[in-house]
C-alpha cells in the first residue's frame, strides 16, 4: 500500500489540506475530486493546499494545482500552495515553471497554524 | 435380557401407542436363527468402527432396513445441553434430516422414547402420538422405536416405520435393540471424534484465514515466510508484512501465550491492531506501547511476545521493538549472529512497559530472520542451546525461501512440532549494475518501480536532491509510457538503468501509439519537466512504439 493520504483541517479563516505520500497519475483525479468534494461544501475564502512532505509528485500532481487553483478562483476563493523548494513538490513545480501561476509558500501561513508535526514528519 | 422385555407400561398414554406383544422367539428354527446370527453380524461388523460418523450411519441404517424389510428407518441424536433430538441421519425420511427436525424430548413418538428410554411401537399412526409432521407426510402407518445408550447416557433414538400397518414382532423389536446397543458407542465416539476435528479444524483456518495468504511483492526487498501449526493444537503465533511509505516495511511477528481457539482470537486482533497502528506511526517502540495499550485496556488477561521491525529499503536501516520476543537472526556471507537488543516486557505483561527501538544495518545481500520460540525450544534444553542451534544452521543461505525451508528442516525435521511456529526472512537484493524492469501498463505499477529505480541511484551514489530529480524525470517518462501502453492494449513497459562513469542512463520503452503532447496539459507539461530534470532528453518514435532515453550526471546538482 502506497498512494497518499489527504487530511483536512479547518482554522477560522479556511481549510488546510495536508497530502502525504505519492501524487501521480495513478490517484491525482481521485484526490482533486476528494479535496473539491470538502472544500466546496464549506465555502472556504481561502484554501491552503500542504504537500511540503510528499515522497512523489510529478505533472500529474501539477496539473492538480492548476485545476484546483481554477476551480477556487471561479468561486472568488484563493489557493496557497506550501512547498519549499527544497521539497519533493517545489522542485517539480519549479521544473514545471508552475511558480507564476500559482502562489507558493514555504510554510503554511501564520493565520491558520500549521497542525501538530505528524508522525511521520 | 431386559431390553426386549417390554413393559406394559411403557410411560406414554397416546392412543396407538401399545406395548409389544411377546411373541416367543422361534428357537427351534434353525434356518431362522442362522440368518439371526448373520443380521447381528452385520450389524456389529468391526469394520464399522473405523469409518467416519457419516457412513458408520449410512451404513448401519441401510442394513437395519434390509434386516427388517422397512420403509423408513431414521436416527436422532439428542443435541448436547438440551432437551431437544435433532434428526441425523434417515433412509426413506431424508426430508426429516435435511429440515434439521428438532423433536422436544417428552413428546412425540421420538421424543417419548427418549424420555422413557424405552422403546416403543405404534400399530396405527394417528396426529395424537407423532408430532413430525414429515412422518405422516410420508405416510407412514406403524412405527417402531429403540433408545440409543451410552453408558447409561441417553444419546439419541433409532425408529423404523412402515408405509403399510405392519405389526412388530418381540423379535424386531430386539434386533432393533440390539442394533442400538451395537451402534451406539460407534455413533457417540464419531460424533465426539468429528466435533473434534471441527473445532480443531475450524481454529486452524481461523489462524490460517488471519496469516497472509501471500506476501506483497515488495520492491527491492525479499521476502518469504512459514507459518506451521502445532501437532495437536492451534496456536496463537502469526507475522505480517505491510508495505508503508516512501520505501518503507513493516515486518511483524508474535505469540500470544495460551493455545486453542482464544490464542488464536487474540491473535487475530493483535495483528490487525499492529497494522492498523504501523500505517499511521513510523516509530516501532510507539506501536509497540499502542499494541499493548489495547491489550490491557481490552485483553487484561492477554500475553503475547512480539518483535516490530521497520525497513528502509533504500538505506538498508532497520528499526525495531521488541516486546519479550527471542533475538533477531542476521545472516550475512558465511557468517550468522543473534542481535539481543535490550526488549521490553511481553505486550499486556505489566503497567506501563518501556519499549525502546533499536536500528541495525541490514546491508544488500544480509538476511534478517524473525521466528518464535516454537523453532528453537526443545524439552529439557536451555533456550541457549536452541539458539546456538538456529544461528548454526543459518550459516552459508542467504537467499529467504531457501532460508526458511532450511531452517524448519534442521529444527524440526519437518515434522509438526508441539508448539506452532512463525517463521519471516528477508533481506535486499545485491545490486546488479544494470537496473532492468519490466511492468504492466497500469498507473499503480509506477510507485513500486520508481521505488526500485530510486534505491539503485542511492546505492550508487546518487545524492538525495539528484536522485529527487531524476526521479521524477523518469517518473514522468514511465507515466507517459504506461498511458501509450495502456491506450494501444499492447502490454508491459520496459525500464533499464545504466551507470556510464558518473552518468547515468535511462531507457523506458512502451509498444503503444506516440501522440504528440500539447503543451499546457499534463503530457506536454510532463516532457517539460523530463527536459528541464534531465541533460538530455531522447525520444524515438518507432513503428513499434516508444523509446525514451534520459541521461543524466550523478554528482553534478
Amino acid at each position: 500500500m502506497t498512494g497518499a493520504t489527504l487530511d483536512f483541517r479547518h482554522p477560522p479563516d479556511g481549510t488546510v489540506v495536508t497530502v502525504r505520500g505519492d501524487v501521480d497519475s495513478a490517484n491525482a483525479n481521485a484526490l482533486l475530486a476528494a479535496i473539491e468534494r470538502r472544500l466546496f461544501t464549506g465555502r472556504d475564502a481561502r484554501a491552503i493546499l500542504d504537500i511540503s512532505d510528499v515522497d512523489y509528485f510529478d505533472s500529474a500532481g501539477v496539473n492538480l494545482v492548476f485545476r484546483l487553483a481554477r476551480r477556487l478562483a471561479g468561486y472568488g476563493s484563493e489557493l496557497v500552495v506550501v512547498a519549499p523548494p527544497t521539497s519533493i513538490a517545489g522542485a517539480a513545480l519549479r521544473h514545471a515553471n508552475a511558480g507564476s501561476a500559482v502562489v507558493v509558500a514555504d510554510a503554511v501561513p501564520a493565520a491558520a497554524p500549521s497542525r501538530p508535526a505528524g508522525p511521520d514528519d | 435380557m431386559p431390553s426386549n422385555q417390554i413393559p406394559a407400561d411403557v410411560g406414554v398414554t397416546g392412543v396407538g401407542l401399545v406395548p409389544l406383544p411377546l411373541n416367543e422367539p422361534g428357537a427351534g428354527d434353525a434356518a431362522a436363527s442362522a440368518s439371526r446370527a448373520d443380521d447381528l453380524y452385520r450389524l456389529s461388523d468391526p469394520l464399522l468402527s473405523e469409518v467416519g460418523l457419516e457412513e458408520l450411519l449410512d451404513t448401519v441404517l441401510g442394513r437395519i432396513r434390509e434386516i427388517l424389510h422397512v420403509d423408513t428407518v431414521a436416527i436422532l441424536l439428542k443435541l448436547p445441553g438440551a432437551a431437544e433430538l435433532i434428526a441425523r441421519a434417515a433412509k426413506g425420511l431424508e426430508e426429516e434430516v435435511a429440515q434439521k427436525v428438532r423433536i422436544p424430548i417428552g413428546r412425540g413418538f421420538a421424543g417419548r422414547i427418549a424420555a422413557s428410554r424405552r422403546p416403543i411401537f405404534v400399530p396405527e399412526v394417528s396426529e395424537a402420538d407423532v408430532v413430525n409432521p414429515i412422518l405422516r407426510e410420508v405416510g407412514i402407518r406403524s412405527l417402531l422405536g429403540v433408545p440409543l445408550i451410552v453408558e447409561g447416557e441417553l444419546i439419541g433414538v433409532l425408529h423404523v416405520g412402515s408405509l403399510t400397518p405392519r405389526e412388530f414382532t418381540a423379535n424386531d423389536a430386539e434386533l432393533l435393540a440390539l442394533a442400538a446397543a451395537r451402534v451406539a458407542p460407534g455413533i457417540e465416539r464419531a460424533r465426539l471424534f468429528d466435533e473434534l476435528g471441527r473445532q480443531q479444524s475450524v481454529a486452524e483456518s481461523l489462524q490460517r484465514g488471519l496469516l497472509p495468504d501471500r506476501l506483497p511483492t515488495l520492491p527491492d526487498v525479499d521476502v518469504a515466510a512459514r507459518y506451521v501449526p502445532a501437532i495437536d493444537e492451534v496456536g496463537g503465533d502469526w507475522y505480517d508484512v505491510v508495505e508503508l511509505r516512501a520505501g518503507r516495511v513493516g515486518i511483524a511477528i508474535g505469540d500470544v501465550v495460551g493455545h486453542g481457539v482464544r490464542a488464536a482470537a487474540l491473535m487475530a486482533q493483535l495483528r490487525a491492531v499492529l497494522r492498523a497502528y504501523a500505517f499511521t506511526e513510523p516509530d516501532p517502540a510507539t506501536v509497540l506501547t499502542l499494541l499493548d495499550k489495547y491489550v490491557q485496556h481490552s485483553h487484561p488477561t492477554g500475553l503475547a511476545t512480539v518483535v516490530y521491525a521497520v525497513l528502509d529499503t533504500e538505506d538498508g536501516t532497520l528499526t525495531l521493538a521488541v516486546a519479550g520476543h527471542p533475538p533477531l537472526l542476521l545472516v550475512g556471507d558465511g557468517t550468522a549472529a543473534l542481535h539481543d537488543v535490550r526488549g521490553g516486557p511481553p505486550i499486556g505483561a505489566v503497567p506501563f512497559p518501556h519499549y525502546a527501538a533499536h536500528t541495525v544495518h541490514l546491508a544488500r545481500g544480509e538476511t534478517a530472520v524473525l521466528y518464535t520460540d516454537g523453532l528453537v525450544e526443545r524439552r529439557g534444553e536451555t533456550i541457549d542451546t536452541g539458539l546456538e542451534r538456529l544461528r548454526q544452521a543459518a550459516v552459508g543461505e542467504l537467499d529467504p525461501e531457501r532460508l526458511c525451508s532450511r531452517l524448519l528442516d534442521e529444527l524440526v525435521h519437518g515434522t509438526r512440532a508441539p508448539d506452532d511456529i512463525a517463521l519471516v526472512a528477508f533481506r535486499r537484493p545485491r545490486l546488479t549494475a544494470m537496473l532492468e524492469l519490466r511492468i504492466s501498463a497500469r498507473a499503480s505499477a509506477l510507485s513500486p518501480v520508481r521505488r526500485s529505480l530510486r534505491s539503485w541511484l542511492r546505492e550508487h551514489g546518487g545524492d538525495r536532491t539528484v536522485v529527487d530529480d531524476i526521479i521524477l524525470g523518469a517518473g514522468e517518462a514511465l507515466a507517459n509510457a504506461v498511458e501509450h501502453a495502456y491506450r494501444s492494449g499492447d502490454g508491459d513497459v520496459q525500464l533499464r538503468a545504466e551507470l556510464d562513469g558518473d552518468t547515468v542512463s535511462i531507457t523506458v520503452i512502451d509498444h503503444g501509439a506516440w501522440r504528440p503532447p500539447r503543451l499546457e496539459t499534463d503530457r506536454g507539461r510532463g516532457l517539460a519537466i523530463m527536459r528541464s530534470t534531465m541533460d538530455d532528453v531522447e525520444i524515438t518514435r518507432e513503428a513499434l512504439g516508444t523509446r525514451v532515453v534520459l541521461r543524466r550526471s550523478l554528482t553534478a546538482p
